[in-house]
């Protein structure tokens, strides 16, 4: 775990950050200790997270294990928040399947429903929900302030409608039910609006570390990052119809709000996006794509710092740290960056020749 | 033909309802049920396709359009029996074993039926010797491997390598968010494209070829 002193370096840094006043990027690094002692693997805490008959301070206790099996250099810090997303849709009915040899969990189409079957409404007493609860709990009791704690993954409204009614028949109804389906997408962002509330109200009422989310940016004011990777399959009039709205509503509700632009086919709507009202933008170039400081990418980065906005990308491994000289280089900036970068401990001197580099404290 | 044209639009707006009444009126106007579906619907889903690669058109416009494209195809389907206008070549469809997503998959298949090639989709999670054991059982021409994770791509090499394992004459083709030609190359399948429509242009080379 961290010193009081380095803790005390991070939070005013990142407030700086926040704020557009530091004047150097944020870098975290995240190694993966050579030993990694007594940790389980990522699908068995996910599993472990959803397993009402493991309490949730089992689950805290258990993660202390994953904390110290990894090294945080620069501005990398512990956290802890819900596993996965779009987790907003089982706690209004989806039911979910779990692959713990792959880490991931599959929320599933609600099939044999009409679009006007489903009514969704979060219900306080829901076993989900207040698992969510209970876990930001007892890790706020397990961990104090040496971690931050973000709220569960709710996920994007549009995208909760796509997975309830599964992608061919969300994106048809579009053209034959567009009413229901703004309807569902009202009902959705009602409960979105009610949980994320709910959820960093408990955060607030403890001491952490401060609030992070599903991207591990720390804050000491309510944040989280905003999402529609359906918007990849729709055209900007339909993006201004059924998705555009709820943005806008998003970023306003969020104090420090973030947003997921994930992949090319999202590139389309940037300028909508940023004309939300968001504070930052992660950009996602996918897997499979051209990389991060290919030149293609160059309007998304320009775009994003001429409108005034953060910026955030991943870099995921030793390799990837030039993704930081080039986009300093582009931008002609270290401000208003950040890089959230993943590695080997192996690796350790090479990451940390980045961050002196940068002048970010180890 | 105006009446083709006519069912060309149509279709391209995605309104099944007028596809399938014009269908109707163009083979009592005795218009060959084989010209109806090469000229009129196939023609108008190429169209669909083109734009779509150029994003004039998105998804949501290429669903509603092959909506439109089977319903005239419904009222053809009496008419076009014993003949050779779905005797194109047949491909095995799916999306690979882990991962759940269906919507390339989907548009590749309307695509690929767009060029009157027979599609059998096994859906999503399917395993490799699926794949295989599908491919022999139809005797496919091709197998087109979908994937969006990058932890179900491995899948996409044991499909490649069970095809040569066992001396099978078909093509492999691959696609999806993470999959790109480095990985086409690496893994040994033959053919990558970067969106449906490609895909359905690449399937409709290897079938002429194997033709010739």
């Amino acid at each position: 775990m961290l010193t009081n002193e380095k803790k005390e370096q991070l939070v005013s840094d990142y407030e700086a950050w926040w704020n557009h006043e530091l004047k150097r990027p944020i870098i975290q690094v995240t190694l993966a200790k050579n030993d990694q002692g007594k940790a389980v693997s990522r699908g068995q805490l996910l599993d472990m997270v959803y397993d009402y008959s493991i309490p949730a301070q089992e689950v805290a206790k258990c993660y202390r294990d994953t904390f110290e099996s990894q090294i945080y250099l620069g501005d990398a810090f512990p956290h802890f928040y819900m596993r996965s997303t779009g987790i907003l849709g089982a706690m209004l009915g989806q039911t979910y399947t779990i692959d713990v040899e792959r880490g991931t969990i599959w929320f599933e189409e609600m099939k044999g429903k009409e679009l006007e079957d489903l009514q969704p409404k979060l219900a306080e007493d829901n076993q989900l929900y207040q698992r969510g609860i209970d876990l930001i709990k007892a890790f706020q009791e397990e961990f104090k302030d040496d971690i931050a704690l973000g709220i569960p993954n709710l996920g994007g409204m549009m995208d909760i409608v796509e997975s309830m009614r599964g992608a061919n028949n969300s994106l048809m109804d579009l053209y034959d039910d567009p009413d229901e389906v703004k309807r569902l997408n009202n009902d959705i962002y009602t409960a979105y609006e009610m949980a994320y509330k709910n959820y960093m109200d408990i955060i607030s009422q403890e001491k952490s570390m401060g609030y992070t989310g599903w991207t591990p940016l720390l804050s000491q004011k309510p944040y989280f990052i905003s999402q529609c990777d359906f918007c990849c399959m729709i055209g900007p009039d339909q993006f201004e119809e059924f998705v555009a709205g709820t943005l806008d509503k998003e970023a306003s509700l969020i104090e420090r709000s973030f947003y997921h632009l994930d992949g090319p086919g999202a590139v389309k709507h940037l300028d909508r996006i940023i004309e939300s009202g968001f504070g930052g933008i992660q950009w996602i170039n996918g897997a499979g794509s051209k990389p991060i400081d290919d030149e293609g990418w160059t309007d998304i980065y320009q775009k994003v710092h001429n409108a005034g906005l953060l910026l955030q990308v991943y870099c995921y491994s030793k390799e990837e740290l030039r993704f930081i000289d080039h986009i300093v280089n582009l931008l002609g900036t270290t401000e208003g960056l950040a890089f959230i970068c993943n590695g080997q401990e192996e690796d350790k001197e090479i990451f940390e020749s980045y961050l002196e580099k940068y002048n970010v404290p180890k | 033909m105006e009446k083709l044209n006519e069912i060309s639009e149509l279709l391209q707006k995605g309104r099944a309802k007028n596809v399938a009444i014009l269908v109707q009126e163009a083979l009592d106007e005795g218009i060959d049920a084989k010209v109806i579906l090469s000229d009129a619907l196939l023609a108008g889903m190429g169209i669909v396709g083109e734009k779509f690669k150029k994003e004039e058109v998105f998804v949501p416009e290429v669903l509603i359009a092959a909506r439109a494209m089977n319903k005239g195809v419904e009222v053809l389907k009496p008419y076009l029996q014993d003949s050779d206008s779905q005797g194109k070549g047949k491909a095995i469809l799916g999306t690979v074993k882990g991962d759940l997503h269906d919507i390339g998959k989907n548009l590749v298949k309307i695509m690929l039926e767009g060029k009157g090639i027979e599609v059998i989709d096994l859906g999503t999670d399917v395993s490799a010797e699926t794949f295989i054991e599908e491919a022999k059982k139809n005797n496919a021409d091709i197998i087109c491997c979908s994937a969006l994770l990058t932890t179900t791509m491995p899948e996409m090499k044991r499909v490649v390598e069970l095809v040569k394992s066992e001396n099978l004459d078909v093509k492999i083709m691959i696609g999806g968010a993470p999959v790109n030609q480095d990985f086409c190359d690496e893994i040994g399948a033959d053919y990558y494209t970067d969106d449906a429509a490609s895909a359905a242009d690449v399937a409709k080379s290897i079938l002429e070829e194997a033709k010739c």
